[in-house]
């Protein structure tokens, strides 16, 4: 026995970890989140798009402190054929509810914010450290190993992202297949905000989301207003890269320099060159998502959903966290951290919209593959229309 | 034995900052801050060479709040008290070295020490002032840029190495109290350990303003004798120009292309013409350089 | 098609905190699948795979972005061992 013991220790600074974080610290627990990167936010991107219900549950209004770039009013899905290119746009100005709010964020300054406030509120964050394995005794994990150090707690959150090398070191993950998972590339490219204004038309603090399919068989785009910048990106089913002759970096070079895309960021400079990983594959690919004294969270559970219109991974992996935080409280009371006791977490996800958001998006992957979704734009806008933003 | 080492919390401007066009001022709101590498060094230097039964390290820095981060790496790092002196009155931007070097000097007039430590120069202005300034102010021995440091045998004394030229060192000691700088490189500072980190946010910091040392207020604002008129981006180097193939260059223009910018273009020459011609004019050049003695 | 893409100069335009020491990835030399190699090769995001014209296969780990993209395609083939690099190292996001 060690003479430090946790009442939660949460691997991984990202949304999922971050919200654990907060809300057990909140509560009092003595929780201890453990980020490799030096800090949070400094291993992970997105494309990306924060819809902001599920965090503003938990800090409302939080959009005014936090580093959001700008408000999306403007949802475009384009289609792309051949030099021609069918755009849908759904323009939300008129509406101004915070539930319904999503924003384009950066994680390198959106993931430290969050980590901020959930120190604040009395979690003990220590960054520069990988854990590298769990220290399971008799069936139950009691802890985490990093490096020659070894720290116990009552319950482990694996919040630890789409690879979860520990998630997959428990037993509880399978190895990811390449259909299961997308690479996102992605280029942060800066831009005057008046430009960005002017050629997307909108307003200083508006913004953009922006899907393109068609470009290719093999690779989707993005793109996403920020503050002073544009995220410009592929994503691409590994899967597909069977299926073509070219190469990652070149399709996201392809996809900026094609005739609808280059005008919009013409005058650009490269800030940051990130890429990353998105579980894509639907309720199948979410492992065991607890056991005796441990629970899965966010990426790490593959709590993503591709729903065609939209891409739904971080406000999932903010409600995961929540989720988890509630288990882990209810646990605590009754002072017993067994598989019985944390199953409060998995009943708790399936009731919630997550679950449902994740579900969805395995109907989408059907009409992928059967090639229903590409080549009707109308069909995906009908049920953008039919469908709320929020799920 | 009391060791003091002066930290800096700094931005850190070690990621691409790279400028197309003369600005003003760099834009750092998305900067993080960071421990100055040197001042780690120094810690770690110190710690390695000093246990903890011979010596006590109380890490110091002149900063508002946000610093405390950087104490606590420092905590986690093998320094065993961390303060803090800040004012409320102060601003950061009217603090230059002098001033900085002045408040830790009272500082550790208060505090005592034997033996004071800083990095050898700053991440962003490199100076290099502070140390021989507080060894000026406390009429200190100064050994600037020691690479190591060791203990005598009888413990009653350390000795400081310094590189010396020809990868030769230098040996010296010193009656205290000392002021000695460290650099970056000196010393690789301890990876980051969970069990260290958690007790170090429990290590309470000390808060030093300046009533308690007994400084009055308008002491400390100095002006700046230097300004910063402009910051600009490197000067064009040579690139690899990808030639498109109805115009080639001529052998001059390459030449002209692999010079590029910088001392050696100043004092190279390229001698056009034909291949006599070209011959007699290096000849001369050389025998003018005294290459050839004719 | 668009020129030719330069992957290592946009990577250098991010922040790295390089391990001087270890790679963090390890790959197989002698794995010889050719049509597996040329995969990887294609599929990081970095480019940081390459065949020379011997055909050995080379591996970058220095301009890593950790997205683990090799992993999911060709781990126990052509990549040995995967992990992050130890806490402090490897990419460093100032945007993300």
């Amino acid at each position: 026995m060690s003479e430090e013991k946790f009442d939660c220790i949460i691997v991984g600074g990202g949304l999922s970890g971050l919200t654990a974080a907060y809300l057990l610290a909140e509560k009092g627990l003595e929780t201890l989140l453990i980020e490799k990167g030096n800090y949070s936010g400094a291993k992970n991107m997105t494309g990306g798009r924060l819809y902001g219900h599920s965090l503003e549950k938990i800090i409302p209004a939080f959009a005014q402190a936090a580093p959001v770039e700008r408000r999306i009013v403007k949802e475009r899905l384009s289609y792309q054929d051949s030099g021609k290119m069918t755009t849908v746009e759904y323009d939300s100005r008129g509406v101004a509810a915070p539930e319904g709010e999503s924003y384009s964020v950066l994680r390198g300054k959106f993931d430290k914010w969050l980590a901020d406030q959930a120190e604040e509120k009395g979690a003990m964050l220590v960054c520069g450290v990988r854990v590298d394995d769990l220290i399971v005794r008799d069936g139950k994990v009691c802890g985490v190993i990093a490096g020659d150090e070894e720290m116990e707690a009552d319950v482990v959150i694996l919040a630890d992202g789409a690879n979860s090398l520990l998630g997959q070191k428990l037993g509880f993950k399978h190895k990811i297949s390449t259909n299961q998972v997308m690479v996102g590339v992605k280029e942060l490219l800066e831009l005057d905000k008046d430009v960005i204004n002017q050629r997307f038309g909108i307003e200083s603090g508006e913004g953009v989301a922006w899907m393109f399919s068609g470009c290719s068989d093999v690779y989707d785009g993005f793109l996403y207003t920020n503050s002073d910048s544009v995220s410009v990106g592929v994503t691409m089913m590994v899967e597909n890269i069977k299926k073509t002759d070219n190469s990652v970096p070149q399709m996201l070079e392809d996809f900026k320099n094609n005739t609808d895309i280059a005008p919009l960021i013409e005058g650009s400079r490269l800030i940051e060159y990130s890429a990353h990983l998105i579980p894509e594959g639907g309720p199948e690919m979410i492992p065991k998502l607890y056991g005796d004294g441990v629970l899965i969270t966010g990426d790490a559970a593959a709590l993503c959903a591709n729903l065609g219109f939209t891409i739904r991974g971080m406000d999932l992996s903010i409600e995961s966290g929540r989720l988890a935080a509630e288990a882990v409280l209810a646990a605590k009371e009754k002072e017993e951290f067994s598989t019985n006791a944390l199953s409060y977490y998995q009943t708790s996800l399936e009731n919630n919209f997550v679950m449902s958001c994740v579900k969805g998006s395995e109907v989408c992957l059907a009409a992928v593959k059967s090639g229903d979704l590409k080549g009707d734009p109308l069909k995906v806008f009908n049920n953008l229309i039919k469908e709320t933003l929020i799920g | 034995m009391q060791i003091i080492v002066c930290v800096k919390s700094e931005l850190d401007a070690t990621g691409p900052i790279k400028l197309i066009e003369p600005v003003d001022k760099i834009n750092t709101k998305d900067l993080v801050q960071t421990i100055n590498p040197a001042d780690h060094a120094a810690l770690t230097l110190v710690r390695n060479s000093i246990p903890h039964d011979m010596g006590m390290i109380t890490v110091i820095t002149v900063s508002p709040a946000s610093a405390e981060k950087i104490l606590r790496i420092c905590l986690a790092s093998g320094a065993d008290n961390a303060v803090r002196v800040w004012d409320e009155s102060l601003k950061e931007e009217n603090l230059n070295a002098k001033s900085v070097a002045s408040l830790l000097h009272k500082a550790i007039q208060l505090l005592k020490a034997d033996l004071v430590v800083c990095g050898s120069e700053g991440l962003c202005e490199t100076s290099g002032y502070i140390g021989p300034a507080l060894a000026e102010l406390l009429d200190a021995a100064q050994i600037c840029r020691v690479d190591h440091m060791e203990v005598s045998d009888d413990k009653q004394s350390i000795l400081f190495h310094r590189k010396h030229n020809y990868g030769n060192r230098e040996v010296i000691t010193c009656l205290k109290p000392a002021v000695i700088t460290v650099d970056y490189d000196a010393a690789k500072p301890p990876a980051v350990s969970m069990k260290e980190s958690i007790k170090a946010s429990k290590v309470p910091i000390m808060h030093l303003d300046l009533e308690s040392l007994g400084c009055k207020e308008d002491e400390w604002t100095h002006n700046a004798n230097a300004n910063v008129l402009q910051y600009m981006p490197p000067r064009p180097r040579t690139k690899k120009i990808k030639q498109a193939s109805d115009k080639p260059l001529t052998p001059q223009q390459k030449m002209q292309q692999m010079l590029g910018g910088g001392a050696a273009k100043q004092s190279s020459n390229i001698i056009e013409g034909d291949s006599k011609k070209a011959a007699k004019e290096f000849v001369d050049f050389l025998i003018a350089e005294r290459i050839l003695n004719f | 098609m668009t020129d030719k893409v330069n992957v290592a100069d946009k990577l250098g335009m991010n922040k790295f905190h390089t391990d001087e020491l270890n790679s963090h990835i390890e790959v197989d030399k002698e794995y010889s699948d050719k049509a597996e190699i040329d995969l990887v090769t294609r599929v990081c995001p970095a480019g940081l795979y390459s065949v020379d014209e011997n055909e050995t296969l080379f591996f970058d780990y220095l301009g890593c972005l950790e997205c683990g993209t090799c992993k999911v395609l060709s781990e126990g083939k052509v990549v040995k061992n995967w992990n992050y690099p130890p806490g402090t190292l490897g990419i460093e996001y100032r945007m993300g």
